[in-house]
């Protein structure tokens, strides 16, 4: 990279078929490349939304989790196409038949499913609707009920 | 810059790997990787749970999951169809030495098999070669002051030793 630019608290990396490092330089709203071997890496991608993570299908198309959009890049030229929206993405994720993404975002327990080659924005599906195990929360009222009921014990002998 | 280890919502997902049957795997919040078979969504299955907080998962072509484990400082690895995870790369401690990390975010690999760790606590990636008979480590978290995360972005080539 040019004079002493530097990454800064990176998010997602990706490396392709041509073993390149992506690294998700969200704090910087850009993406950096290294291609193998090389000692200098360079801005592939700059200008976007706290870019946390991402992707590429096997043809080269890039996938972003920006911070509220999920967008694609096409490979030559890069044109860019929203196919969905969110309060924060945190990552992105393709499946090994290159057909779906997968998207987790910050105070949603959720993994929703978008359409790789859409042509449109879409709302997603919710393929995971709750992460969270009924046996976590459970836990969770039962370590609370404990620590109120000390508390409480300990306000009455005072 | 928030410590990656806090969440804006106690709970969440906070990634996912997807292997070659349509299985689901996301690390959550709270220290679980759960699983969940094509087409289900009722409650995850327990793949591993107790690490610090698993936050990239990358999965390769036999299944195997590679975790960045984000409270731990360190990437783990779980076999298909395991319980266990063995820590393969740093686990000793937050720190910017070439065998530690500070809140790993993300994983990949490259065709030789070398091991990237997306080192967001230290500003850094890093490059790890991964000893196939790693074994299993036991570590402990440790939480020191809070560090400056200004740094270069370099690639460092390691060989990891157990």
């Amino acid at each position: 990279m040019a004079g002493s630019d530097k990454i800064s608290s990176p998010g997602g990396i990706f490396i392709d078929r041509h073993n390149t490092l992506f690294i998700a330089d969200q704090y910087n709203y850009r993406i950096i490349k290294l291609e193998y071997g090389a000692t200098d890496a360079t801005v592939f991608l700059d200008g976007l939304d706290y870019p946390a993570d991402l992707v590429f299908d096997s043809e080269g198309t890039m996938f972003i989790a920006e911070k509220e959009s999920l967008t694609r890049w096409t490979k030559d030229p890069r044109n860019r196409t929203v196919l969905g929206r969110s309060d924060w993405f945190i990552s992105v994720t393709i499946d090994p038949k290159q057909e779906h993404l997968y998207t987790t975002e910050y105070g949603h327990n959720r993994v929703k499913k978008y359409t790789a080659n859409g042509r449109a924005e879409q709302n997603g599906t919710e393929v995971i609707p709750n992460v969270n195990s009924r046996k976590i929360l459970v836990l969770y009222v039962c370590l609370t009920v404990v620590f109120l009921s000390l508390f409480f014990q300990h306000g009455v002998l005072q | 810059m928030s410590d990656c280890c806090v969440s804006f919502s106690f709970f969440s997902a906070w990634s996912v790997a997807i292997d070659r049957n349509d299985t689901i795997f996301v690390a959550t919040y709270y220290g679980s990787v759960l699983e969940w078979k094509k087409n289900t969504s009722g409650e995850g299955k327990v793949v591993v749970d107790q690490l610090g907080e698993p936050r990239g998962i990358s999965i390769d072509s036999f299944g195997t999951l590679y975790i960045a484990d984000c409270g731990g400082d360190s990437v783990v690895r779980v076999l298909a169809g395991s319980k266990k995870a063995t820590v393969i790369a740093a686990g000793n401690g937050i720190g910017d030495a070439p065998n530690q990390l500070y809140n790993p975010a993300d994983v990949a690999f490259d065709s030789y098999g070398n091991l990237y760790v997306s080192d967001y606590g230290n500003s850094r990636v890093q490059r790890f070669k991964i000893n196939l008979k790693a074994s299993a480590n036991s570590f402990e978290s440790s939480y020191p002051s809070f560090l400056s995360m200004f740094s270069i972005a370099v690639i460092f080539f390691l060989n990891t030793s157990d």
